[in-house]
């Protein structure tokens, strides 16, 4: 194909070693060096623009001049240019021609150019223009010059369209291995959007190159700045967050197709192609963009300004646009985003959209993951923390749903105010709330909802039994009862013990944004825990209460007792003495002496049962025994253990035939009244009496008959100790048996059939009297037919020691 | 004469009602002090039965002895007394013997299942006068 010499060869080789869209530069030269002038210009038709009647613009889409001249003007359709698009014919003629519209753009002026050769062309993406070449030389286009045109004007847009291919699919290959070489964190991070931007900057020279991209811990429909590359700075770039439907960006947010404006300085007129292909979308110049755009080109010539071309593609998959990817305002040739790169651009949205929703799918299962261990490790710390308030009692109810709700916050994202409400009769009671928005609202802590009429959904939940309940809208929540007016999303979950429903907690969330997925377990999980603490906490709550009654119950026995024992004190003591007066007065003998001695002896008996029924009502209600310690004088005790003896043998069924010997021999190294050289005991006198009479009472009780009961004592244990004993020959002690003696309420089964009374107190009473004293109660099983039960009762070093002191050992 | 039987385990309360009932009654008082005694001896009482049985209701089995036989599984002191007029209305000879259940204890704490149908209950006093009454109620009853 050749025309003069020229071949179109030449403008295909050119562009076929071109790579990047500025290419187009190059191949416009070459136009040029092949007409043999000065400088070539490429017209587009705006759109919008109405050929056919004129109306509309033509800009300058590209172009190539051997001199510094920004060649960025506009034309009407009465321009010449706008006379070779409307009539799709080639044209020739001189600058000066009339036709030529007047003034002149100031270009021409400055070029000195004398001809202009036109030839009408159609671009890629079908936009109607003319390619027009500028002579300075005295020489007019020939006829040749213009059929060579005609040739170009036909094979440059194929050209160039193929040059943008290659430009867009190599940028779009590369987006690609930008995707698949990111991993998690790099995506998280933002970084890959960042090297995306920078790729897509490096396509299209941008003044802007911007991500937006919606976050969904956040707000839904708010599209916030993720990444950017700018060399235009300025309050137009630094919005950072879009709301859907907001401005040109928004509206792309909202829809699924990319957006293309030739360019935003004549936004205004042609507002309604615009309109008619983007139906909806508002955009408001109040930066005055062509202002600024001349600012940053420098540009003194009024009547230039480079297309402020503007191209942004909803960033999607076929479920959810995420966000939008937007370029705006080129800063090389061509200067402007044909639909090619549009659609380029669109393909890299596409695939950002596959991306960032893989990504979210992932960090959701991964917070779903870390849910469920904070949830682990929430009932894990929650079941300590309770086990700890309970076994120190000082729990309260309430600090265990505030935890559970503490960590249902925790668990379950964007939640922000909850409450659990308890049970109570035909009504539900606000029993515990957590987070935010209550100190505005404190009717709310203590509100009261009836179960039926259902007061709330909470109530709707309890009566009708139903599982965990989620509302996305609250709107769809029967029953429910407002507590803000700002919440959005509920979830009911029921308490439950056993098969009844104790309580609900409630969760409330003002964020648009569903709930996850295993929000219904987990809810579910947490109402349980929350059933079974307050479970627990009932249970326990009643068995304090319960030992609190029985304290206060055996208080009052034990006072009762204590009163009765003071009131039966004294009468029988007298009566006692007053037997042991007439015995002693000598006035009576034989039998009249007998029944004198029982009375004695039924006195002493009342007093040891009534004694032994104060101590049992101490030792059970936990009262220490206070000893009152005395010196442990021989006369005295010789004095207690005779008549001890002889009240109990006077007791004893005569037809048993059961004898009480005492042996006095061995207590001659206890301290007389001169006290010297004696061994010193001290000892609670009362105390001892009892314990010296309930053993003797059992010795009694389980003699065989025609026996003797032995009592005896002296110094043990190398002089530390001394011993009163019992021994007697009777019902049989097995060694594993002594310990179970010492238990309270301990009876053998021979022990039992041999005697009607007893109740099994009398040896536990007098081994805690041993060990108040710091002594013991040392039971020596049955060996030759001999038991023996001996009191022991550490030695006093001296004198000096004497004193009311308490239990030795600290113990009670 | 009066016949009237006594089981009481405690010797010193033993001697004071037979004394007393002997008193009231000019009565025959037969005493024994435990379950065993009791069983040992029913054949004897069944051969010659008395009039009235004033049976204590907390007994022991025996007093310890080195000969005893061990106690049977069954024979608890609680409710010995209650046994003790069980056996007497069971048996055809001794079904007709008033019984008079004497216990320190209230008869509310008793079940009434426990309790022999047509036996009185008289709870222990310091003196004897409820027993006493009690028993010229079943005389007299008797006697109509």
């Amino acid at each position: 194909m050749e025309n003069g010499g020229r071949s179109i060869i030449r403008l295909v080789q050119a562009a076929a070693v071109q790579h990047r869209l500025e290419g187009i530069t190059e191949m416009l030269r070459v136009v040029t060096e092949q007409m043999g002038g000065w400088g070539t210009l490429l017209w587009l038709t705006a759109p919008g623009s109405d050929i056919e009647a004129g109306t509309g613009r033509l800009f300058v889409a590209a172009y190539w001049i051997p001199a510094e001249i920004r060649v960025w003007h506009e034309l009407s359709f009465d321009s010449m240019v706008g006379a070779v698009v409307r009539s799709g014919q080639p044209a020739a003629i001189g600058c000066d021609d009339p036709r030529v519209a007047a003034p002149a753009p100031k270009f021409m002026r400055q070029s000195q150019a004398l001809y202009m050769c036109l030839a009408p062309i159609k671009m890629p993406d079908d936009s109607p223009g003319v390619l027009e070449v500028y002579r300075r030389e005295d020489q007019c286009f020939s006829q040749a010059d213009i059929d060579y045109l005609g040739q170009v004007a036909a094979v440059f847009p194929s050209l160039l369209g193929n040059l943008t291919d290659r430009v867009g699919f190599k940028m779009v290959d590369d987006v690609s291995g930008i995707i698949h070489r990111a991993d998690p964190w790099e995506i998280g991070r933002l970084e890959t959007f960042r090297k995306v931007v920078e790729r897509i900057d490096d396509s299209f020279s941008c003044l802007e190159v911007s991500i937006f991209l919606e976050n969904p811990t956040e707000a839904e429909g708010v599209y916030r700045l993720a990444a950017y590359k700018r060399v235009w700075e300025g309050p137009w770039t630094e919005k950072a967050e879009y709301k859907k439907g907001e401005g040109a960006t928004g509206y792309v947010c909202a829809g699924v197709e990319p957006v293309r404006i030739v360019d935003l300085a004549h936004y205004q007129e042609e507002q309604a192609w615009i309109q008619h292909q983007y139906p909806g979308l508002k955009w408001n110049d109040s930066l005055h963009i062509r202002d600024r755009a001349r600012d940053h080109f420098k540009l003194d010539d009024p009547e230039a300004c480079p297309p402020l071309s503007w191209v942004c593609a909803p960033i999607r998959t076929n479920r959810t646009t995420w966000g939008a990817i937007r370029c705006a305002g080129c800063t090389r040739d061509p200067f402007y985003f044909d639909a090619w790169q549009a659609k380029f651009l669109d393909g890299v949205a596409v695939r950002l959209g596959a991306c960032w929703e893989n990504y979210l799918r992932n960090l959701s299962k991964e917070q779903e993951l870390h849910g469920w261990e904070a949830l682990t490790r929430g009932f894990h710390a929650m079941n300590r923390s309770v086990q700890r308030r309970l076994n120190n009692k000082t729990w309260d109810e309430a600090e265990f749903f505030r935890e559970a709700m503490r960590l249902a916050h925790q668990v379950i994202p964007n939640t922000d105010n909850s409450d659990v409400r308890l049970v109570e009769g035909n009504e539900l009671l606000t029993a515990a709330t957590y987070g935010r928005g209550w100190d505005q609202h404190p009717k709310g802590q203590k509100a009261h909802y009836t179960l039926k009429p259902y007061g709330s959904t909470s109530s709707y939940l309890v009566a009708e039994r139903k599982g965990v309940l989620i509302y996305d809208d609250v709107k769809n929540a029967p029953y429910y009862s407002p507590n803000f007016p700002e919440t959005r999303k509920i979830i009911e979950a029921p308490m439950e013990d056993g098969d009844a429903i104790t309580g609900v907690l409630c969760i409330r969330s003002n964020s648009p944004r569903p709930f996850p997925g295993n929000v219904k377990l987990i809810a579910g999980l947490l109402g349980q825990q929350l059933g079974l603490y307050h479970s627990l906490a009932s249970q326990i709550r009643g068995l304090q209460d319960l030992e609190r009654k029985h304290r206060e119950m055996i208080e009052t026995q034990g006072k009762t007792i204590g009163d009765v024992h003071h009131q039966v004190k004294s009468p029988i003591i007298s009566s006692y003495r007053t037997a042991q007066n007439l015995i002693a007065s000598g006035s009576f003998s034989g039998a009249q002496r007998q029944e004198l001695e029982r009375l004695r002896g039924l006195c002493s008996k009342v007093a040891r049962v009534v004694r032994n029924m104060g101590m049992f009502s101490d030792l059970a209600g936990q009262r220490p025994i206070r000893l009152h310690r005395t010196l442990l004088l021989r006369h005295k005790l010789l004095q207690m253990l005779r008549e001890s003896c002889a009240d109990h043998e006077a007791l004893t069924d005569p037809r048993r035939n059961i004898r009480f010997r005492l042996e006095e021999k061995g207590f001659e190294d206890i301290a007389g009244k001169d006290r010297i050289g004696k061994v010193l005991v001290e000892a609670d006198w009362p105390l001892l009496e009892q314990s010296i009479s309930n053993i003797m009472d059992n010795a009694a009780k389980y003699s065989f008959d025609g026996t003797v009961v032995r009592v005896w004592g002296g110094v043990q244990a190398r002089g530390a100790e001394l011993f009163i004993g019992v021994a007697n020959e009777g019902l049989e002690v097995k060694p594993e048996e002594v310990p179970l003696l010492k238990q309270r309420g301990y009876r053998g089964r021979d022990a039992v059939a041999a005697t009607g009374e007893g109740s099994g107190i009398g040896l536990w009473i007098v081994d805690e009297i041993m060990q108040a004293h710091g002594g013991r109660l040392a039971i020596t099983p049955t060996q030759n037919g001999i038991t023996e039960v001996r009191l022991v009762f550490p030695i006093t070093k001296g004198v000096e020691k004497l004193s009311d002191a308490q239990d030795p050992l600290g113990r009670r | 004469m009066l016949k009237i039987l006594l089981v009481e385990d405690d010797h010193l309360q033993c001697d004071y009602v037979r004394q007393a009932l002997t008193n009231a009654f000019e009565a025959q008082v037969t005493t024994m002090t435990c379950e065993s005694e009791f069983r040992r001896d029913f054949e004897s009482i069944a051969a010659d039965p008395p009039d009235v049985a004033v049976l204590d209701i907390m007994l022991r089995w025996a007093s310890p002895s080195r000969d005893a036989n061990p106690a049977p599984e069954d024979a608890t002191p609680y409710h010995a007394g209650l046994r003790c007029a069980k056996a007497l209305s069971a048996d055809p000879r001794t079904q007709d013997v008033k019984i008079v259940l004497y216990s320190v204890l209230p008869k509310e704490d008793f079940a009434a299942s426990l309790l022999p149908e047509n036996a009185a209950y008289v709870v222990k006093e310091p003196d004897c006068q409820n027993l006493i009454d009690a028993v010229t109620d079943l005389e007299a009853s008797a006697a109509n």
